[in-house]
């Protein structure tokens, strides 16, 4: 029954996963907020780990989710849910997709869907930062409450740490592994 | 060529284009536009054009996508399936050997704090990420109304992010059934 939960949740995230791994993020954290399979901290190490191993952040995001929460079996079968439904969609209807690739109402739902794609890749910023910036104690308060005591609440380490990698990722070409690597070395001297 | 050889080869050659690549999809797609049409000359040029259309424009992962489109294209569906399991294979076997590991050493104190770097490097990369696609997507009124929405409700609220995922399509398939001039307007611009 776990199993195939997991392979209905992975498989939903796929057929609904516009734009790459970060915009997945949300979508999984919000199936994992309704199973509480793990918690957001566990949840960003496994994304942070996926981003410095070979393939798709997805792929890799999913097979750690489905060890994590069920084992060898839970890994196979959330990994082969990333890429099945876009199979039977391939392998079903190739000659349509073939066919409408190009055409503008396609690019219409894309003009729709990317203003969301963005609005997911930016709140995952936030879901991201929530598990990184804020210290131990106002964990799980509300926004209010960190921006009031602000002083407190925020860990300014590791805003430090994200505003300079925003800024290099932004304007070089310096590659995202160096900058993990980079965080990884200096967390342990600094926190 | 014989078909068992086709396929052998489709699979060892998507298994190394997913063991080698690191940094996702999107490093990947050029990969194999590579390997697929100057090296192995599988397939051609305005080809491969029209398969990156389609695998940008389907959902799912964008390497799952491209192999199972180019192992199709090759060898209909014994090639896609083959092709799909070639590129996520080592994902597998790399991220839960490491998975096996590291629930032994994460509580370390070490750990922890290196952890605590990365993601906060995490969060930089993806804020970098975000400003690349928001120069794409928020091109007017609507489409910038569209992301600080999607934003709001993701955070405020426990909406489910598929609900606000079809609103986006069904927003985008609206404009072209019954808002001729945005349309218009948005075609347009693509061109350019």
């Amino acid at each position: 029954m776990l199993l195939l939960t997991l392979f209905l949740m992975f498989a939903k995230i796929a057929l609904f996963n516009f734009g790459g791994g970060f915009a997945m993020i949300p979508l999984i954290a919000s199936e994992m907020d309704k199973f509480q399979w793990l918690t957001s901290q566990e949840f960003m190490d496994i994304i942070a780990i996926s981003q410095m191993t070979p393939g798709a952040i997805a792929v890799n995001t999913a097979t750690y989710v489905g060890y994590s929460v069920a084992g060898i079996w839970g890994a196979v079968v959330s990994t082969i849910a990333i890429p099945f439904p876009s199979l039977i969609l391939v392998i079903t209807l190739y000659p349509i997709l073939d066919k409408y690739k190009n055409h503008p109402v396609l690019k219409m739902i894309f003009y729709g869907l990317r203003p969301v794609v963005a609005g997911l890749i930016i709140a995952a910023v936030y879901f991201v930062a929530k598990t990184a910036m804020i210290n131990q104690d106002y964990v799980g308060e509300s926004i209010i409450t960190i921006i009031s005591n602000f002083f407190t609440s925020i860990n300014f380490g590791s805003l430090a740490l994200t505003v300079v990698a925003f800024i290099i990722a932004l304007k070089t070409k310096i590659s995202p592994v160096i900058l993990l690597l980079a965080g990884a070395i200096l967390g342990i001297l600094i926190f | 060529m014989n078909r068992k050889y086709i396929l052998l080869n489709l699979f060892f050659t998507f298994f190394r284009i997913g063991l080698f690549t690191l940094g996702g999809g999107y490093v990947m797609v050029p990969l194999i536009e590579r390997e697929m049409v100057n090296k192995k000359k599988w397939i051609a040029e305005d080809e491969i054009v029209d398969i990156i259309a389609i695998t940008q424009s389907i959902p799912g992962a964008l390497a799952t996508n491209m192999s199972a489109l180019v192992g199709y294209r090759i060898a209909k569906v014994k090639g896609a399936i083959v092709s799909v399991l070639g590129v996520i294979l080592p994902s597998f076997i790399i991220i839960v050997l490491i998975a096996m590991f590291f629930t032994q050493f994460k509580d370390l104190e070490v750990v922890q704090d290196s952890f605590l770097g990365i993601r906060s490097v995490v969060a930089g990369l993806i804020a970098a990420a975000s400003i690349r696609i928001l120069k794409k997507a928020a091109v007017d009124i609507y489409t910038s109304t569209i992301v600080v929405a999607t934003v709001v409700l993701l955070i405020l609220t426990d909406i489910e992010p598929v609900f606000i995922i079809i609103g986006g399509l069904v927003f985008g398939l609206l404009t072209y059934f019954f808002f001729p001039k945005l349309k218009r307007k948005v075609l347009e611009k693509e061109k350019k």
